[in-house]
């Protein structure tokens, strides 16, 4: 899973711009769709990545799943299908879509092709099980210190105790996320930029947990953050701050 | 030439993300990252301050399992250094302002120590609580969590008079003693408080207690503070017009408080079979009627009681039962069987599940069911027990 994306600098977060210029953009589409057709075609393509199929024969007789995949253009131009199920992982699709904005394709113009796949499969595989207001309630203020080691009194799980996992996503989750480092900040940003928390979530936690427990040089190390204080700039930091360092 | 570093590409606010998930002591040390990182920790809207994060991982314990006295002192030192220099220098959110501090989503505090020292440690735990009301008056919390190995006393109506605890939405305190306050009626110390998490915990309240805007109650093996206890007072009585779950794992030294909490919606208790007293459990189901989701686990066939007075009332109807389960209980019970109770008296019942359950030898179809039982699940423990249930 290797980015292909330029290195672009730091990407400015343009989180209600976003969605201000993807309705613009998207009404603007619709309006001109006609006019001056795309290199692509207008109709979504179906992608085999994507799920078109599955969102088609949801037996549920749930309307969005009856409504056509929206179409998000990339960076590149390259046009990536979801299903409405899946997008309503994303904030930001999900008002396009009560605004009924998003018949037209939705521009993403901060995402490459290839990260905005990685995106869409993991809304594809967590749509149908996505409950807002579950999620919410399963937003721990506290999420659990690592080392910690209470052990479960309860052998069952009661009621009131939220199953962090209860499709089994975790070991779905585990593999996908496991991206070399570049790819990874790239899908924290778009999932930032499309307004998907989980995902954020995780994208985010996976970079804590890489960080934990280790010194500064060795953080530096694995994600290759240059140190750009001189020396006696660093032990002057380190000194003044010597109650948080060790020894 | 060196690599591209994309992660400190990443704007503030995700950055802050990503360290909100890391203990205090290691926040603070990105700032030696490069210069790109020097303030970032500042912003983060969390904070874990964890003693344990100055326990060297590595240091050797005697046959005991104690480790080296001064090794100990020496560790704690640290942690009150850091905790104190970490409150001077933390400006969440400004430039050094006190107006610009803009208050935290979460604050969590974990302090460990050993009994038998804490006693040496009085005195500090005395600054201990200035410490920790000035993080309260400078962070204002919504989520305050405080774990604590030692006996530290957390009173929230007092607290409540000395800091600003009105953004306080959910509290979850281990290990502590704590005082009562969280519902007294005649000062509303925390008005927007909604979730409250007991663990461990010594808790002393007494008479009635009114939380008017709790959501969401769990007591998981507390106990009532002993100064508290009289003999022939009546117990406590929470009353929750807002509960709308209630979560209980009670040990073989609580109490039982009485609950008066019309809008719950589901609850889970769980209780061991020796020293509590029955009739308090039987009550306390009796005070649950009005539940939809219930999970009971531990309880005994209810004949085992014995009944202080003969005219005990009836379990009454449990009108919105839709889901039950019932885990480890005694179900042999020939008068006054735990789920023959429930199959007469929840008529809306929709599914059952039974779980590692003492069943009766003979499993007589002859009882009433309900009719509309749609999902039925037993889960046998014992090769013995095997089900021959048809349904």
């Amino acid at each position: 899973m290797d980015s292909t994306a330029d290195p672009k600098g730091k990407r400015p977060l343009y989180q209600e711009d976003g969605l201000a210029y993807a309705r613009a953009a998207a009404a603007a589409a619709s309006a001109t769709a006609a006019a001056a057709p795309d290199e692509e075609e207008a109709k979504p393509k179906p992608k085999p990545s994507s799920s078109s199929e599955e969102a088609k024969p949801e037996p549920e007789a749930e309307d969005q799943a009856e409504m056509p995949p929206l179409v998000l253009v990339a960076e590149d131009g390259v046009e990536v299908s979801i299903s409405r199920r899946a997008a309503r992982m994303s904030h930001m699709l999900r008002l396009l879509m009560e605004d009924s904005c998003a018949d037209g394709p939705i521009p993403a113009p901060n995402v490459h092709s290839d990260i905005l796949d990685l995106v869409v499969q993991y809304c594809e595989k967590h749509g149908p099980y996505y409950d807002p207001e579950a999620s919410e309630r399963a937003r721990n203020p506290f999420p659990p210190f690592p080392v910690e080691l209470t052990p479960t009194v309860s052998s069952i799980k009661p009621v009131t105790y939220v199953d962090p996992d209860p499709h089994g996503l975790k070991d779905w989750d585990k593999d996908f996320i496991s991206l070399d480092n570049s790819t990874l900040f790239e899908v924290i940003l778009a999932a930032n930029y499309l307004n998907i928390e989980d995902l954020l979530d995780l994208g985010t936690t996976t970079v804590a947990d890489m960080m934990r427990g280790k010194k500064p040089e060795e953080i530096r190390e694995i994600f290759e953050i240059e140190n750009d204080y001189t020396p006696e700039q660093e032990a002057e930091l380190r000194k003044e701050n010597a109650w948080a360092f060790e020894d | 030439m060196a690599p591209p570093d994309r992660l400190s590409e990443l704007p503030d606010c995700l950055l802050q993300t990503i360290l909100s998930s890391l203990g205090a002591r290691q926040l603070v040390q990105t700032t030696a990252l490069s210069r790109r990182w020097r303030h970032v920790w500042r912003g983060v809207p969390r904070l874990d301050i964890d003693q344990r994060e100055f326990q060297a991982a590595d240091a050797p314990a005697d046959r005991h399992g104690r480790r080296d006295k001064s090794l100990e002192l020496d560790e704690w030192a640290r942690f009150d250094d850091f905790a104190d220099n970490l409150l001077l220098s933390h400006h969440h959110g400004g430039d050094g302002d006190e107006d610009d501090n803009l208050p935290l989503d979460a604050l969590r505090l974990h302090v460990v120590d050993k009994r038998d020292a804490s006693r040496r440690r009085l005195p500090l735990y005395a600054r201990w609580l200035d410490w920790l009301h000035a993080c309260l008056d400078r962070y204002r919390p919504a989520a305050l969590e405080i774990h604590s190995d030692f006996d530290m006393t957390v009173d929230l109506r007092l607290m409540g008079l000395r800091s600003d605890l009105s953004r306080l939405n959910t509290l979850r305190l281990q290990g502590v003693l704590h005082a009562g306050g969280f519902g007294d009626d005649s000062v509303s110390v925390c008005p927007r408080l909604e979730h409250v998490e007991f663990t461990s915990c010594a808790i002393g309240f007494e008479g009635v207690v009114t939380a008017r805007t709790l959501k969401t109650l769990v007591i998981d093996r507390c106990w009532r503070r002993d100064d508290t206890k009289e003999e022939g007072a009546p117990r406590p009585r929470v009353q929750a017009p807002a509960l709308a779950s209630l979560r209980l794992v009670m040990s073989f030294q609580s109490d039982i408080w009485v609950f008066q909490t019309p809008s719950l919606v589901e609850a889970s208790i769980r209780t061991t079979r020796s020293f509590v007293n029955r009739d308090d459990e039987y009550e306390l189901l009796c005070n649950l009627y009005n539940v939809t989701r219930l999970e009971l686990s531990g309880f005994l066939a209810l004949d085992k009681i014995r009944p202080k007075n003969e005219a005990r009332q009836d379990l009454p109807k449990f009108h919105n039962l839709t889901t039950l389960l019932l885990d480890d209980c005694d179900l042999t019970g020939e008068v006054y069987n735990l789920l023959d109770l429930f199959l007469y008296n929840a008529p809306n019942l929709e599914k059952l599940t039974l779980q590692n359950c003492k069943l009766p030898q003979e499993w007589s179809k002859s009882k009433k069911m309900c009719l509309s039982l749609k999902f039925t699940e037993i889960n046998c423990h014992k090769k013995d027990d095997v089900c021959q249930v048809n349904h």
